[in-house]
């Protein structure tokens, strides 16, 4: 497993320097003017004098390799540039922004894990009834809605019709309390925030602020993860061991406790890990319907706004999170999965 | 059984060897083909029979020397007609396509006849022509891969287990095909198989090919009836049961010998390890690389 | 062709993806008789919606507008319409444009293998561990918004899935005898490639590329409701939405305006729901012939 894991490991930076590689040269196909302006630190447009300047101070008419390595340097220790677009620098924005996003992701997936796994569970046990067939068209037919749909549609619902959630993080009494100085941000993720600065109010706002968009990404994205853990478990009960378990006598509830929900949990992990694409580019959308400050909103905004230090940021940042995640996954796998832990 | 009266040599190979990274697929193969010879050769798998082949198609790197004669035209005829017809073209097309590179012919007329005399040669009905290889049988399916191999009129046509993916009786109707063409054309034919029955039946010479390495050559009379090499006539008992068996086995020896076969052979002992594993002349072409070919009788 | 006739066949017979093909076959019409029932509003550019007056409020359904109209009065049928076909023309060019690539270099790296053959895999994978919105979207921040950037967009991020398949095609078709025969009688790499490697391999791309249609409209979609694509006031299903969910968020949206939100959702979801439909009977079919 050790060999496993460290091949695993050493690819990861290569992986790193492979994409930002290619955004890198995908940024250079842009003219030296237009680069110039990535490479400022001042609010203001630049004049054309100022603009020559910067080309000269780093080459942008250089080579390109050497400026890929210059440039390669300062992203890993950090230095992603000035943001137009947040008028901060684009490290400073990820701070800032990041934390709400993953605040949103972690919301969403512990739903998609724990009620997508007792669905697929239940479904399974009762195979072919009422239950199972309504959940089974339910989460396809959700699942082949486009997530923009599903996210308007519960903004129109709950918010334009019911007006019981709004939109944003939180409503703005909590960001009168934050920008005050009443409420300190320690973390950045809100819901840890509320309990450490002891504040009751601003914890049930933040929930009730990201119900809607959690579910909006859960309607989205678990059909499959319930329908992997459905079939899993059938193809489980009917394997020979269980068989052997019943007619030992043992209870239904603990052959499925003890054995099949462990021996399910591979393919859930490869299903989980397959579905991070998805949630990741729903988290973009989900971020932009519900006008959720995370690091989606930030990227779509600096790319309308052509703000290119802005969009690297974001993407390098989005990549590096699909890596790790990838790594998690295979980390789950290497502990879960007997062959490869004895190899 | 096949007799070739001809003297005229039409490929000359010396010393051939083809290595892939640490092993000799093949080795200090020397062989003088002649005209109109039905080559078999016979080996199991592993023996380096289609290497053989590749190698002298030219499709294959090899060191030695190949040399043919006069300018030959070389046919090929794969074992699987499933993966040597493309599934996704029509009968009539797979034929023509040696027509069109090969020959460059552009006439739609002469391809038209040349194809049709081919598939009529074949045993098959021009019906077909217009058929995709999936809605024919095995047998049907090798009768298309020899006229395609033979609309050309190649001088040499390899043939590499033709026989070993269809049924007996199929293969049986292959093999007499095969001898029907054979003795209407003045072709020269190399039938690789590990069947040596089959190379009975359609040989002219047989050379016994072990791991890359020549153990026995000759005729097949003098092959068949008169094996001289352990290993031959491992291979004979299994089609012949008048042969009186003595104690033929595949045994398991720890030998110092250069003979290739020595670990698994039934008549090894103390004085193979001097053997320098050259090949020993018994008579008229026949050929073995052993050392105790006297003590086997018939 | 007559395969393609017979898959249309075979998916007609059931009865779900008869449904999904009427539906599909429903807004392809619609597509191409766009100028008929809802005549170009400006003649330069039929794409830019027809405003039917100055009113800020959404307007229901009427005779006027048989859909309504959104805040600012754009009419919501015809940027549904002229939508449909903006979405189809886009999802061809993008197949188009992402096949071309994807064969080509899958092609190349796939029959000569090698250091070509590395190199090309290498792109494809960094290329394909980025989340295609992602990428979409940083390559549209270089190239700036507009409906070309985003066919470009997208074909960039389509192309090398494409690629991988045809590669894989490739690979299990170059061990096949038939391709040895060929290079044994001295045909050339383009007759080959023509004959027999494309016929054989291309299938499968084909079929994935055809699954891939919904997919490329939401992501297409989705880039124009992120204000990536067409200017505003253009017919886009993105647009759409994106205008639909502003009068949203301003607060003064209540179920009175449910048209701006009903309609164009339905429209747009009928149209992903039938190529789903159909992609799944499409996989079905395909399956055990590439088993």
């Amino acid at each position: 497993m050790k060999r496993f894991l460290i091949r695993k490991i050493i690819f990861l930076p290569l992986t790193f320097i492979g994409i930002t590689a290619i955004l890198f040269f995908i940024i250079n196909t842009l003219p030296p003017q237009t680069l110039a302006s990535a490479y400022s630190n001042s609010e203001k447009e630049l004049t054309s004098e100022e603009l020559n300047t910067i080309i000269e101070k780093y080459d942008l008419k250089g080579n390109i390799i050497k400026r890929y390595l210059k440039w390669l340097s300062k992203i890993i220790k950090g230095d992603f540039g000035y943001s137009q677009t947040s008028k901060m620098s684009v490290s400073d924005s990820i701070k800032k922004y990041l934390p709400a996003t993953i605040e949103l992701a972690l919301f969403s997936i512990i739903p998609i894990f724990l009620i997508g796994n007792y669905l697929g569970l239940k479904a399974a046990r009762k195979k072919d009834t009422l239950f199972d067939k309504i959940t089974s068209f339910t989460s396809s037919f959700l699942y082949s809605i486009p997530s923009f749909i599903i996210g308007i549609i519960l903004l129109f619902l709950f918010y334009g019709i019911l007006g019981i959630f709004t939109p944003a993080r939180y409503s703005i009494e909590t960001e009168i309390l934050i920008s005050s100085g009443f409420f300190k941000q320690y973390t950045g993720f809100m819901i840890i925030d509320s309990i450490l600065n002891l504040n009751f109010r601003v914890l049930l706002d933040s929930i009730k602020h990201l119900i809607l968009p959690s579910f909006s990404i859960f309607l989205g994205t678990s059909a499959i993860f319930i329908k992997i853990t459905r079939n899993s478990t059938i193809e489980e009960m009917g394997k020979d061991y269980v068989r052997t378990l019943r007619a030992k006598g043992l209870d239904e509830d603990y052959i499925f406790k003890k054995h099949i929900r462990r021996n399910i949990l591979i393919p859930q992990i490869t299903v989980g890990g397959l579905q991070m694409i998805r949630l990741l580019s729903g988290v973009v959308i989900t971020e932009a319907i519900f006008d959720w400050p995370g690091i989606g909103s930030f990227g779509v905004k600096a790319a309308r706004q052509l703000d290119i230090s802005g969009v690297m940021g974001f993407v390098i940042v989005v990549s590096a999170l699909f890596i790790i995640g990838n790594l998690i996954i295979d980390l789950l796998y290497a502990y879960f999965d007997p062959r490869i832990k004895y190899e | 059984m096949l007799e070739c009266l001809e003297e005229k040599e039409i490929i000359s190979i010396k010393n051939l060897s083809v290595k892939y990274n640490n092993f000799y697929a093949l080795k200090d193969i020397n062989l003088s083909i002649k005209e109109r010879e039905v080559l078999g050769v016979c080996g199991e798998s592993g023996s380096g029979k289609t290497t053989f082949c590749k190698a002298i198609s030219g499709i294959e790197r090899y060191n030695g020397e190949i040399k043919f004669l006069k300018k030959s035209k070389i046919d090929f005829i794969f074992q699987d007609p499933s993966s040597s017809l493309n599934p996704r073209m029509k009968i009539y097309d797979i034929i023509q396509e040696p027509l069109i590179v090969r020959e460059k012919i552009k006439d739609k007329k002469i391809i038209n006849e040349k194809i049709n005399n081919a598939i009529l040669e074949v045993g098959l009905n021009s019906d077909l022509l217009e058929k995709y290889p999936h809605q024919l049988s095995g047998g049907q399916k090798q009768r298309v891969a020899i006229a395609r191999s033979l609309v050309t009129q190649p001088d040499i046509l390899i043939c590499d287990e033709i026989t070993s993916s269809l049924d007996i009786s199929v293969g049986a109707q292959i093999l007499n095909l095969l001898k029907d063409i054979y003795q209407k054309r003045k072709i020269t034919i190399i039938f690789v198989s590990h069947d040596i029955s089959a190379l009975y039946y359609i040989s002219t010479d047989i050379i016994i090919l072990y791991k890359g390495v020549i153990l026995e050559e000759g005729k097949t009379k003098d092959i068949i009836k008169n094996p001289k090499h352990p290993y031959t006539n491992i291979l004979i008992s299994s089609i012949l049961t008048t042969t009186k068996k003595e104690n033929i086995e595949i045994k398991n020896n720890t030998t110092k010998s250069r003979c290739i076969f020595s670990d698994k052979c039934y008549k090894y002992s103390k004085d193979c390890d001097n053997y320098e594993n050259q090949l020993i002349d018994i008579s008229n072409d026949h050929k073995v690389r052993c050392i105790k070919y006297e003590k086997i009788f018939n | 062709m007559n395969k393609i006739k017979e898959i249309i066949k075979k998916l007609w017979q059931n009865k779900k993806t008869r449904f999904g093909l009427i539906v599909f076959s429903f807004y392809l019409i619609i597509a191409i008789i766009a100028p008929i029932i809802a005549p170009p509003y400006r003649e330069n550019d039929p794409y830019i919606v027809k405003q039917t007056g100055f009113s800020a409020i959404p307007q229901k359904p009427s005779l006027k507008s048989p859909f309504g109209t959104t805040q600012n009065q754009y009419d919501i049928f015809y940027a549904l319409v002229w939508g449909t076909r903006m979405i189809f023309k886009i999802t061809a060019k993008v197949i188009i444009i992402s096949l071309l690539i994807g064969i080509i270099l899958g092609g190349v790296s796939g029959y000569f293998g090698g250091i070509i053959d590395e190199i090309i895999m290498r792109f494809t994978d960094i290329i394909l561990s980025i989340p295609s919105l992602i990428l979409a979207i940083f390559v549209i921040a270089i190239l700036g918004p507009g409906i070309e950037k985003v066919v470009i967009a997208i074909s960039f991020v389509w192309w090398p899935g494409y690629a991988r398949i045809f590669r894989s095609e490739i690979l299990k078709i170059k061990s096949m005898d038939f391709i040895k025969y060929s290079q044994m009688i001295g045909a050339k790499t383009l007759w080959i490639f023509k004959k027999h490697i494309i016929p054989n391999a291309i299938y499968n791309v084909i079929i994935l590329a055809s699954l891939d249609i919904s997919n490329i409209v939401i992501i297409a979609s989705s880039l124009s409701f992120l204000g990536l694509g067409s200017p505003p006031g253009y017919s886009d299903w993105g647009q759409i939405i994106s205008v639909s969910r502003n009068w949203i968020i301003s607060g003064l949206s209540s179920i009175e305006y449910s048209h701006t939100v009903v309609i164009p959702s339905l429209f747009i979801f009928f149209f992903v729901f039938s190529l789903n439909i159909i992609s799944e009977t499409l996989r079905d079919i395909f399956d055990p012939k590439l088993n």
